[in-house]
């Protein structure tokens, strides 16, 4: 005879139903609950994401596994086959609990994602049909956000020169602003750029992209391998921009070099090659500088949890990486075979 | 092979026992009912048709539980066989009808929509009243017999306008509904409302719907029934074309059908007294039903003409 030990929460009590599981035990961890019982121990996890977002993200895990792509945390079905539950404006879907992560070196660890991500987007590129609108109206909607954040920042660094007595922070910000600026018209040329190769190419690649992929949505198995979770915001798009996004969030880790960069590219690249065009718009990504204008954001809405000494020093951070990133641009992601023989 | 022999090795149970042979069997994961099917297009039908309703509705029904290779399904010596959960706690009414509401607005709006793609299911037989006042012999006591012969012109005038009422509307679809009857069939999980849906040929008709609301109008009263069908029109939009088309549904007198039916059915002879009773109480609720309904559709026609 079973004992449902689960708590007197009719939410919880629907869902778990639906998987015939009876817990014996419930932990909460943030947005996922750990529920130990007969049939084993799992992970329910609880999203926002709408119906219509519930049914993508089912359609992309089913895809995936008719693909043979193993290198994910498999979704559980309900006993009547459905990946997702929604209830109450949420959405819940259960997946098996791994406690034991494997102790990787810290560099180790974004060369195992930027492999798995090579694979995913290596599995699901595909050549899509040309639409010139398509790329016109990408392009333009780009600039347009671009030159808003622009604005923004110019604004902030204007009215910290009106200031009698400009913060520590703001005169960091001051200093570097006309570099950051000129990045910035950088990166809108290696838009152009990209745009006129689409053009003339009458070409372009999509990919399933994960959409927020860093350590966090990846699982470092004692098998070496790593299996990616949390695929909430995948979406179609240009490989080029799930591998700035990844890139992005990695930087954040440790103090970024130049080195790095180019070994994760080299292991994306292993299992897929950029394009000449994918490669421009990768760089107009990362050379925007976007994690700075983003630090801003935040010192304007600052609560005083976080020093002004803190705000200088990540601000001094993501300059640094700036600079990498713009010497990784022009020696390692855009350097032609012709330049190295030089 | 044992059924159950077989439903261990597709559902990957161990524990397992008939409560009652060939239907309930208890396991390690609760009481489980065996269903087993002749028509495959049918089941299949149910099958989607389940998956669809509590996927739109996040209501549950007694859908089919899959296998370990995820199959709906299973066949053995005997049909299609597919699995269901057996619950016995019952579902109450008072103040659910929000639940009830969803549950049975998703289901019309889901008939709706199947109306095009499912042409094997049939609409109900028209009733010929004709041939059932026909069916009435001088063998039943002379006062049954004069209620009868006098309900019959009162029939023939609700016949006439339900025709009326349809006839004066443009053509619409009417949906694919499944069997409704037996209020009984709701249970609850965790007080979530479970549907039992059977195993019932669905038909393109309302009929279903208003043997539901006649069920749901003699338990629950006026209001409540006002209430249910408030929340059914959040899901589906009864005020409008398919409230009269629904309305002209329940007119048509098939209480007078059955009454004759059933006592002259040679068992019932005997039972002339309950057979009578019970048609008067279904000829009241039917026109009780009738009357809040077209209150209910003129609702906000009143309030539009009153501002």
């Amino acid at each position: 005879m079973i004992y449902n030990k689960a708590p007197q929460n009719s939410s919880l009590g629907y869902i778990l139903f639906q998987y015939d599981l009876y817990p014996e035990k419930i932990e909460q961890f943030g947005k996922v609950k750990k529920v130990v019982s007969r049939k084993g121990t799992f992970a329910l996890k609880e999203s926002t994401m709408t119906n219509e977002q519930a049914n993508w993200f089912s359609h992309v895990m089913r895809r995936l596994e008719k693909l043979n792509y193993n290198k994910i945390i498999p979704i559980i079905p309900t006993k009547y086959g459905d990946l997702t539950i929604s209830h109450q404006n949420k959405t819940y879907y259960l997946q098996p609990w791994f406690s034991e992560e494997a102790e990787l070196r810290e560099d180790k660890k974004e060369l195992t994602l930027f492999k798995q991500l090579g694979k995913l987007h290596g599995l699901t590129v595909k050549p899509q049909e040309f639409s010139k609108e398509t790329i016109e109206n990408s392009y333009q909607d780009l600039i347009k956000r671009w030159e808003k954040r622009r604005l923004e920042m110019e604004y902030f660094a204007e009215e910290a020169e009106r200031k009698a007595y400009i913060s520590p922070f703001e005169l960091t910000y001051l200093t570097h602003f006309s570099r950051m600026d000129m990045m910035a018209n950088v990166a809108v040329n290696y838009l152009k750029e990209w745009r006129d190769q689409c053009l003339e190419k009458e070409s372009y690649r999509a990919c399933l992209c994960h959409g927020k992929l860093d350590r966090n949505h990846i699982f470092y198995h004692p098998n070496g391998y790593g299996y990616l979770l949390n695929f909430e915001k995948a979406v179609l798009d240009t490989p080029a921009r799930d591998l700035a996004i990844s890139f992005r969030r990695s930087f954040q880790y440790n103090l970024w070099s130049e080195d790095q960069g180019s070994d994760w590219l080299a292991t994306y690249e292993d299992s897929l090659l950029l394009e000449d065009e994918e490669k421009k718009l990768l760089a107009s990504y990362l050379i925007y500088p976007e994690i700075i204008f983003h630090c801003i954001d935040h010192y304007r809405k600052r609560d005083g949890s976080i020093t002004e000494l803190q705000f200088v020093q990540v601000l001094e951070k993501r300059i640094i990486t700036m600079s990498r990133v713009d010497h990784f641009i022009h020696n390692t992601l855009l350097r032609k075979p012709s330049d190295e023989s030089k | 092979m044992d059924i159950l022999r077989q439903i261990r090795v597709e559902y990957g149970l161990s524990e397992l026992k008939w409560i009652k042979q060939d239907e309930t069997f208890h396991s390690e994961y609760g009481t489980k009912r065996v269903r087993f099917w002749k028509d495959k297009q049918l089941l299949l039908w149910h099958v989607k048709w389940r998956d669809e309703i509590s996927q739109q509705s996040g209501v549950l029904l007694d859908r089919m539980i899959r296998t370990e290779d995820g199959n709906p399904f299973f066949y053995c010596e005997k049909g299609w066989v597919s699995l269901h959960d057996e619950i016995e706690e019952p579902f109450p009414f008072n103040r659910t009808e929000k639940d009830w509401g969803r549950l049975i607005g998703t289901i019309l709006a889901v008939g709706l929509k199947q109306s095009d793609d499912c042409h094997r299911f049939k609409k109900t037989e028209s009733l010929s009243l004709k041939a059932v006042h026909g069916g009435i012999k001088d063998e039943i006591d002379p006062m049954a017999k004069l209620v009868l012969e006098r309900s019959y012109f009162e029939a023939k005038s609700r016949v006439r306008k339900a025709h009326h009422l349809r006839d004066r509307m443009h053509p619409i679809k009417l949906p694919i509904l499944t069997s409704l009857s037996k209020l009984a069939n709701a249970k609850q999980v965790f007080f979530h409302l479970f549907w039992v849906c059977g195993a019932d040929e669905p038909v393109r008709s309302y009929q279903p719907f208003r043997v539901f609301l006649e069920e749901w109008y003699e338990l629950n009263g006026e209001d409540s029934t006002v209430k249910l069908l408030n929340e059914i029109n959040c899901y589906f939009a009864l005020k409008g074309d398919h409230g009269k088309l629904f309305l002209s549904e329940c007119l048509l007198p098939y209480e007078y059908e059955d009454v004759i039916n059933e006592l002259f059915s040679s068992n019932k002879k005997n039972d002339m007294d309950i057979v009578m009773d019970k048609f008067f109480k279904r000829w009241e609720i039917s026109r009780s039903l009738v009357l809040l309904l077209s209150n209910w559709l003129e609702e906000d026609h009143k309030k539009a003409v009153a501002k």
